[in-house]
C-alpha cells in the first residue's frame, strides 16, 4: 500500500484530543493552496487537476485550538479513485477525521456541492469553503452563504484560498466542530449524528434504512469472519456510522438526488450579474481554439526552452568561472594538504572539485530555471490546454491528453515525471508515459546534446540530434501501444480559469522540487564521481574500455573511452558530458589529472560525426540511477529493468544505424 | 447508435457545430459515471465552444464550466440542438 505511511496523521507525538481535519474537493479547486494559507507553506499544487496525489497532514494551530490538517487528493466523488487504487472514500476514513473542511467552487456550486453532500451523508461534521469566491465575482456569481448554510445545516465560509480571505474562519470552524465530535468520543457516547434525518425520498430513505441495519450487524460478523470488508471494518472502528457507511454502499442511487438538490441549491443561493468576459476567460478560450492554440503552444514552448538554455547558458557558464575563480583553489590546496596519497586525493578531486561544479553548473542553471518555468505554467492553467491540444496527437501512441503534463515534466527531469505519472488512469498508460518520460531528454540530457553539439559540430546538427531523439521517442511510443494490451480511456476533463501565478507560490514549488532534486541528485553525483576517479586514477578504466570496445567502437564508431562515459552517465546524465570533457582534457594532457578550469577541446576526442552518434546514443540509453529508483518504486522493479533494457537496445540499434548513416562504422 | 424516436431532431454531441447550444438528451452507457462525476448528466445545456481538427476532443461549456471531451466520447452523446446562440451561461 502506497498509502500507508502516508496516512497516519496521528503520530506518536500528537495529542488523542487533538481534531483531524480532512480536506476534500474536487480536482483544481485550490485545496493546496488553501492548505498553504492555512498552514503557512506552500504544498505541490498546480492549476491541473490532480496534482496532490498522496496524502499530507500538517499541524496547525488555530484560534479555535491545534488541529491536524489532512490535504487529500481532488476528488470528483467518495467512491472515485483518485490515485489509481483504493476508492476515496478509504483513502478519507483512514485519515480518521473528525471534521471535513470540504473546499467547493464557489462559481460552479452545482458541480461542487454534490461532494459536499456525499461527506455530510457520513456523519462527519463539515464546513463549506466557497472557495475561488474572487474569480466568481469577476464572473458575477455572488454567494448568499447564510442561506446556503441553512440548506446545508453547516457552516459555509466565502473564501480566496491564493490571498488567504476566510480562510482561518472556515478553518477555525472546522476545527471547532472537530473539538467538539472528539470531545463527545472521549466521553464515551457515540457523536450525535450531523445530519437532518431524512433528506433523501421515502423508497431511497427506506433502502438506506436495510442497508444501514444490514451494516450494524455485520461488523460484529466481520470480527469472527476475518477479513472484514473494509467498509466494515471502518464501522467497528466507529470511524464511520452505519448509516454513513450505507450512503457509500449505496452512492450509485443517492448521486442523482444530491445532484438534483445541487442544483436546485446553487440556483437558491447564487445571485448572478452579466459581466463581460474577463481577459482571462479570452486568453483560457484562445488557447484551445486550433488556429490561436497551436500557434501560442509553439510560442509557449519555444520561449521555455530558449529561457532555460540562453538563461540556463549564460548562468552556468558564470558559475563554471566563479568556482575556478573562488572555489576550486582552496579545495585543491585543502584535498592537497589533508590527503598526501597522491593517487587518493586525485580520485577526491573528481568528486569534490569537478563533482561539484558540475552540480552547480547543469543542476542549478538548467534545472532550477526550468522549475520555475514549469510551476508558472501549472499555476496559470495553461498545462489543461496543452492536455486538450496534445490530446489527438498523443492518442497516436496510446495515451490520453494529459500524458502531455508528465511529458512537459519530463523535460525538466524524469523523476518528477515519473511521479507525474498518476494522474493516468490505468497502469498501461501509466506504464507508455514513464517509458516515454525517461526516452524524453531532461534538462541535463538536453544540455548535453546542446554542450557536446552546439560548440563542436554547429546548432543545427544539436537540432538534428534532438530531431532523431523525438523520432525514436515517438517510435518506441507507437511500439508500446502496440505491444501492451487494451486501450486508452477518452479524455473527459474539466479545463480551470487562468489564473494568474502567485510568485510566492511559483518560487515555493520550484525550490521544494528543487531541494528534493538536490538532495537526490548531490550524494549520487559524489559517489559516482569519486568511484570514476578511483577507476580513472588506478587505470582500472582502460581495462573497462577494452570489454565494451567491441560494441563501442566496432558498432557505434566512437572511441572505446566514450564507453565509459555512456556507463557511468547511468550515475547522473550530465556525466555523460563531464566525463567526456574529462576524458579529452585527459587525453590531450595525456595525464589524468584534471584541468578543469582549461578550455577543453572535445574535438580532439571525437569528430562531429562521432559528437552526434554519441550524443543521441547518450540520451536515449539507460535513464539515470535516480529516475530507475523511482521507476522501479512507482511500477515495480521488473518493469523498470525493462524499460532500462528496451531503451538500451534502442540507443544501442538506433546509435548503430546512424554510425553507417553518417559514415563513422 | 440510434437517436430515441422521441426526439427526433437529437443529433450526436460530435455534430454540432461550434458555436451552437444543445441539450444533453442520452449519455452513452460505457462513459456515464465519468461523464456524471464531471457534472454532465442528460437534460443539462451545452454550448460547443471549439473542437480541436482531426477527431481531436471538443470543448463544451456546461453552465460556468468547460469539459474537454474526446471525440469518442462526443460522438456517443445525443442533444437536441437549440436555436442558434441561445444562450448556457
Amino acid at each position: 500500500m502506497r498509502h500507508a505511511e502516508a496516512m497516519s496523521p496521528q503520530g506518536p507525538g500528537a495529542s488523542p484530543a487533538t481534531p483531524i481535519i480532512a480536506l476534500v474537493g474536487r480536482p483544481n479547486v485550490g485545496k493546496s493552496t488553501f492548505l498553504a494559507r492555512a498552514s503557512g507553506r506552500f504544498a505541490e499544487s498546480a492549476n491541473v487537476p490532480g496534482t496532490t496525489v498522496g496524502a499530507e497532514a500538517r499541524p496547525v494551530v488555530t484560534a479555535a485550538g491545534p488541529a491536524i490538517l489532512v490535504d487529500l487528493p481532488g476528488t470528483l466523488a467518495l467512491d472515485d479513485h483518485p490515485t489509481g487504487d483504493a476508492p476515496f472514500w478509504q483513502l478519507l476514513l483512514d485519515a480518521a477525521p473528525d471534521a471535513v473542511l470540504v473546499v467547493a467552487d464557489a462559481g460552479n456550486l452545482a458541480r461542487h456541492l454534490p461532494l459536499a453532500l456525499a461527506c455530510r451523508d457520513l456523519g462527519l461534521p463539515i464546513v463549506l469553503a466557497a472557495n475561488l469566491s474572487d474569480e466568481a465575482s469577476a464572473r458575477g456569481v455572488e454567494i448568499d452563504t447564510g442561506s446556503l448554510a441553512q440548506l446545508l445545516v453547516a457552516p459555509v465560509h466565502g473564501t480566496v484560498g491564493r490571498d488567504g480571505i476566510g480562510v482561518s474562519a472556515a478553518l477555525e470552524d472546522a476545527v471547532r466542530r472537530g473539538r467538539q465530535r472528539v470531545a463527545v468520543r472521549d466521553a464515551g457516547a457515540s457523536p450525535r449524528a450531523t445530519i437532518p434525518a431524512a433528506v433523501y425520498p421515502p423508497s431511497v430513505e427506506g433502502r438506506l434504512a436495510s442497508e444501514t441495519n444490514h451494516l450494524r450487524i455485520s461488523p460484529s460478523l466481520g470480527a469472527a469472519a476475518a477479513p472484514a470488508a473494509p467498509l466494515a471494518r471502518f464501522v467497528a472502528d466507529g470511524r464511520v456510522s452505519p448509516r454513513g457507511a450505507a450512503t457509500i454502499a449505496l452512492a450509485d442511487l443517492l448521486a442523482p438526488h444530491r445532484r438534483a438538490m445541487a442544483v436546485a441549491w446553487a440556483e437558491r443561493v447564487e445571485r448572478r450579474h452579466a459581466v463581460a468576459p474577463a481577459l482571462a476567460e479570452r486568453i483560457a478560450e484562445a488557447s484551445v481554439r486550433p488556429s490561436t492554440g497551436i500557434p501560442l503552444l509553439v510560442g509557449v514552448l519555444a520561449a521555455t526552452f530558449a529561457l532555460v538554455m540562453v538563461g540556463g547558458g549564460a548562468a552556468a557558464a558564470g558559475l563554471g568561472s566563479a568556482w575556478n575563480a573562488w572555489a576550486s583553489p582552496p579545495i585543491h590546496a585543502v584535498v592537497g594538504t589533508l590527503v598526501p596519497v597522491p593517487w587518493l586525493a586525485n580520485a577526491l578531486l573528481w568528486a569534490l572539485d569537478a563533482g561539484l561544479l558540475a552540480m552547480l553548473s547543469v543542476g542549478l542553471p538548467y534545472v532550477l530555471a526550468f522549475y520555475v518555468v514549469i510551476a508558472a505554467l501549472e499555476d496559470s492553467g495553461y498545462l489543461a490546454s496543452v492536455t486538450v491540444l496534445a490530446d489527438r496527437v498523443l492518442g497516436a501512441v496510446g495515451l490520453p491528453g494529459r500524458a502531455a503534463i508528465p511529458l512537459l515534466v519530463a523535460t525538466g527531469c524524469n523523476v518528477p515525471a515519473i511521479y507525474a505519472t498518476r494522474v493516468l488512469a490505468t497502469r498501461r498508460e501509466r506504464v507508455i508515459a514513464a517509458f516515454l518520460a525517461t526516452l524524453t531528454p531532461c534538462s541535463a540530457r538536453s544540455a548535453v546534446v546542446i554542450a557536446a553539439l552546439v560548440p563542436f559540430a554547429g546548432p543545427w546538427v544539436a537540432l538534428a540530434a534532438f530531431g532523431v531523439v523525438s523520432a525514436l521517442t515517438v517510435a518506441a511510443g507507437v511500439g508500446a501501444n502496440a505491444l501492451l494490451p487494451g486501450r486508452q480511456s477518452p479524455l473527459v476533463l474539466e479545463l480551470p480559469p487562468f489564473r494568474r501565478p502567485l510568485l510566492r507560490s511559483v518560487t515555493a514549488k520550484a525550490w521544494f522540487r528543487f531541494r528534493d532534486f538536490v538532495r537526490l541528485a548531490t550524494p549520487l553525483m559524489l559517489v559516482g564521481s569519486f568511484v570514476l576517479g578511483l577507476a580513472f586514477e588506478s587505470g582500472a578504466v582502460h581495462a573497462f574500455s577494452g570489454v565494451v570496445a567491441p560494441l563501442v567502437h566496432g558498432w557505434l564508431g566512437l572511441p572505446a573511452v566514450a564507453g565509459i562515459a555512456l556507463a557511468f552517465s547511468f550515475l547522473r546524465k550530465e556525466l555523460a558530458l563531464q566525463l567526456l570533457l574529462v576524458l579529452a582534457a585527459a587525453e590531450a594532457a595525456g595525464t589524468a589529472v584534471v584541468a578543469v578550469g582549461a578550455p577543453i577541446a572535445l574535438n580532439t576526442l571525437m569528430t562531429p560525426s562521432q559528437l552526434f552518434v554519441y550524443a543521441v546514443v547518450a540520451s536515449v540509453s539507460l535513464p539515470c540511477v535516480a529516475t530507475f529508483a523511482a521507476l522501479a518504486g512507482e511500477l515495480g522493479r521488473r518493469t523498470a529493468v525493462l524499460m532500462s533494457v528496451a531503451s538500451i537496445a534502442l540507443a544501442v540499434t538506433a546509435g548503430g544505424m546512424l554510425a553507417r548513416v553518417v559514415g563513422i562504422a | 447508435m440510434a437517436s430515441p424516436p422521441a426526439f427526433p431532431a437529437a443529433v450526436p454531441l460530435s455534430s454540432l457545430a461550434t458555436g451552437r447550444s444543445g441539450r444533453v438528451v442520452a449519455i452513452p452507457a460505457d462513459a456515464a459515471a465519468a461523464l456524471a462525476a464531471e457534472g454532465l448528466a442528460a437534460g443539462d445545456l451545452l454550448e460547443i465552444e471549439t473542437r480541436q481538427p482531426f477527431g481531436g476532443p471538443v470543448v463544451v461549456r456546461v453552465g460556468h464550466a468547460r469539459l474537454a471531451l474526446a471525440a469518442r466520447i462526443a460522438r456517443g452523446i445525443v442533444v437536441e440542438p437549440l436555436g442558434v446562440g441561445a444562450p448556457t451561461r
